[in-house]
């Protein structure tokens, strides 16, 4: 193979990480909705729009710094998610099993991310933004190789955030019910825990992982109105992948994703996106357990 | 006067069956579409033959959500497939338009059920976003493949008005006759059973998979149809045929109207296509649309069974009064 193959391989493994680390928030949280309250958020890529739009907000007309922008749009995200969540959906169907209850929320879901989507439409048009960079500049890797610190600085924010997260679920209190909830439901109710509650913290954690995740990339990409649903695609391929209800899972599949959708980017520019989604579809209809977690056929 | 108008309103209300409202409405839909036709209303007309496109496009998603508990939400792949094949078709393979548009819905409805076929073991959830991952894939081969200008279809010959605007009838009334002979079959009572639980239907020897996958077949080739139908007389079709917003106004519009009956899809695309062709004369399309899903929201939350069943509420209100008296 030609040296200059390898380095490219190489630069599509590296770019591959990058993405797929920062994109598997996104699915971290698409994952934790579903395996707590057994709901398809399908308004999750418009959060991850709004987590761009929201980073923007702040940076431009708050004239906050760049890392309290994120954590508005963090904390934002969070209260619109409760918001949206208390306002939008009844009650009895926040946690349910039931088909015809879950396919109603999906479209109240719907709904809503095509209400936040032309929302911002109407206040920012359909043009795109990009927030600014936390650090300008690049980082030299072996074989002169080049990676932006913007891009470092995000793998890290994703890494932490996943620490973040596991420790928070391991060891808080309310961390603690949501994991007993999402294996028991009965007996954790039985135990005290309040259903409610734990539907809005996991519902309002979920979609700001989204948000997150719209505000590290929208300033390595860049946002629009119109931006999500590939995002939420995306999220599902990896959560479905990595195994639903599973953080880890996630994580992985957001790496697996990243890399697959790196090296078809290299080879195919134009089809990588449509590549490595179809090719990820694939080995799931084969194999629908996904790499480490529940099944998702139909009973 | 006034109070016999009224009572004699109420007895021949309380004499329909609320079943037979769907009849009365699909009735009120053709016979109106004839009226606004001689009509000197160039601009009706035009939303007519929308109407036409929706109300077969939302009943297509109504179908498969209604019968058999599967939630498309990428109804936009058929959709827009059959406008993309016949416009192909008829521009590419110089066929005569009428073939290009029956190979074009056939080929619609053949692509769309077989991918919605690979789907069917799936979660109800993860069903719905697995077909709207395709309907995504085709947005963007599409957008490689065509570019932002898509395919236009030019002849020398076009169809004229009337041609267009009675052929779009003429669908309108076979995909609703179509629909309503299998909402009035014994074959409903399967896919209802089907609907309600899996497990059991099975084992009551009714073949769960392959009547789902005929419903997906055909769900696909109804929209399939309306597709062909809107991307004729649009004599277009682009990548954003196969965009989410798209998807979701068969949604939106089987909300508004009342899912389950075959008018509901009818009132449903009638009001929305009025609200989404009108309402942008005064204000902006992302305005319109907004108030699109916050009407979806609002009657979903508040009058889940639509309009139709507001109707049909009424009108059972105004039986039981009869019965009484």
């Amino acid at each position: 193979m030609p040296a200059s193959a390898l380095l490219g391989i190489y630069l599509s493994l590296i770019s591959g990480i990058s993405y797929g680390l920062i994109i598997s928030l996104l699915a971290g949280g698409l994952s934790l909705i579903y395996g707590v309250m057994n709901n398809v958020n399908t308004s999750h890529g418009a959060f991850y729009m709004l987590g761009g739009f929201l980073t923007f907000f702040a940076v431009s007309s708050l004239h906050l710094p760049i890392v309290l922008s994120i954590t508005f749009a963090f904390a934002a995200a969070f209260g619109l998610g409760l918001i949206c969540l208390y306002g939008l959906i009844p009650k009895r169907m926040w946690v349910s099993k039931d088909p015809d209850s879950q396919n109603i929320v999906m479209i109240l879901f719907l709904a809503l991310a095509q209400v936040l989507q032309r929302g911002v439409f109407i206040l920012y048009g359909g043009g795109s933004v990009a927030v600014p960079s936390i650090q300008f500049g690049s980082l030299a890797l072996p074989g002169d190789i080049f990676i932006s610190y913007q891009t470092v600085i995000s793998i890290a924010i994703s890494i932490l955030s996943y620490v973040a997260l596991i420790i928070f679920l391991r060891n808080s209190k309310i961390g603690k019910a949501i994991r007993a909830f999402s294996q028991d439901r009965e007996l954790a109710e039985a135990m005290g825990v309040r259903v409610g509650t734990i539907a809005l913290m996991t519902f309002g954690l979920g979609v700001s992982l989204a948000a997150l995740c719209g505000a590290l990339l929208s300033s390595i990409y860049s946002v629009n109105a119109a931006t999500g649903w590939n995002e939420l695609v995306i999220a599902f391929v990896i959560v479905t992948f990595g195994g639903i209800g599973s953080i880890s899972g996630s994580f992985l599949g957001g790496l697996v994703y990243g890399i697959v959708y790196s090296i078809t980017q290299y080879y195919l520019p134009a089809y990588s996106f449509v590549i490595a989604l179809v090719l990820i579809y694939i080995i799931l209809i084969t194999k629908p357990t996904g790499i480490l977690g529940e099944i998702i056929e139909r009973a | 006067m006034k109070g016999l108008e009224s009572s004699s309103y109420a007895s021949w209300v309380g004499r329909i069956n609320p079943r037979d409202i769907n009849v009365i409405i699909f009735l009120v839909s053709v016979v109106s579409s004839i009226i606004i036709f001689f009509a000197d209303k160039p601009y009706l007309k035009f939303i007519m033959m929308y109407f036409f496109a929706y109300s077969i496009y939302t009943a297509s998603w109504d179908l498969l959500y209604s019968y058999s508990g599967q939630l498309s939400l990428g109804q936009a792949l058929p959709f827009g497939l059959g406008a993309f094949f016949t416009i192909m078709f008829a521009q590419f393979a110089n066929l005569p338009l009428v073939l290009s548009a029956i190979l074009g819905t056939l080929a619609a409805g053949a692509v769309g059920g077989s991918i919605g076929a690979t789907t069917i073991r799936l979660k109800p959830g993860y069903q719905g976003i697995a077909i709207l991952l395709f309907s995504q894939v085709l947005y963007w081969l599409t957008l490689i493949a065509f570019g932002e200008e898509g395919v236009s279809f030019f002849s020398e010959t076009p169809p004229s008005e009337t041609t267009l605007y009675f052929t779009g009838l003429t669908l309108f009334v076979i995909s609703m006759f179509t629909i309503y002979m299998i909402q009035n079959s014994e074959y409903k009572l399967k896919l209802l059973a089907i609907k309600g639980d899996n497990l059991a239907a099975d084992v009551c020897g009714i073949n769960v998979r392959l009547h789902k996958v005929i419903l997906l077949y055909l769900s696909s080739l109804l929209a399939g149809l309306a597709g062909t139908y809107f991307g004729i007389f649009i004599s277009h079709a682009d990548f954003s045929i196969f965009a989410v917003p798209n998807s979701f106004l068969p949604i939106g519009m089987a909300i508004v109207g009342g899912i389950g009956f075959l008018g509901g899809p009818i009132i449903g695309a009638a009001i929305v296509t009025m609200i989404i062709n009108i309402l942008p004369v005064w204000y902006s399309l992302a305005i319109t649309y907004f108030v699109y899903g916050i009407v979806v929201i609002l009657i979903l939350r508040l009058r889940p069974t639509g309009i139709l069943g507001l109707l049909q509420r009424s009108v059972r209100k105004e039986k039981s009064k009869v019965v009484k008296s």
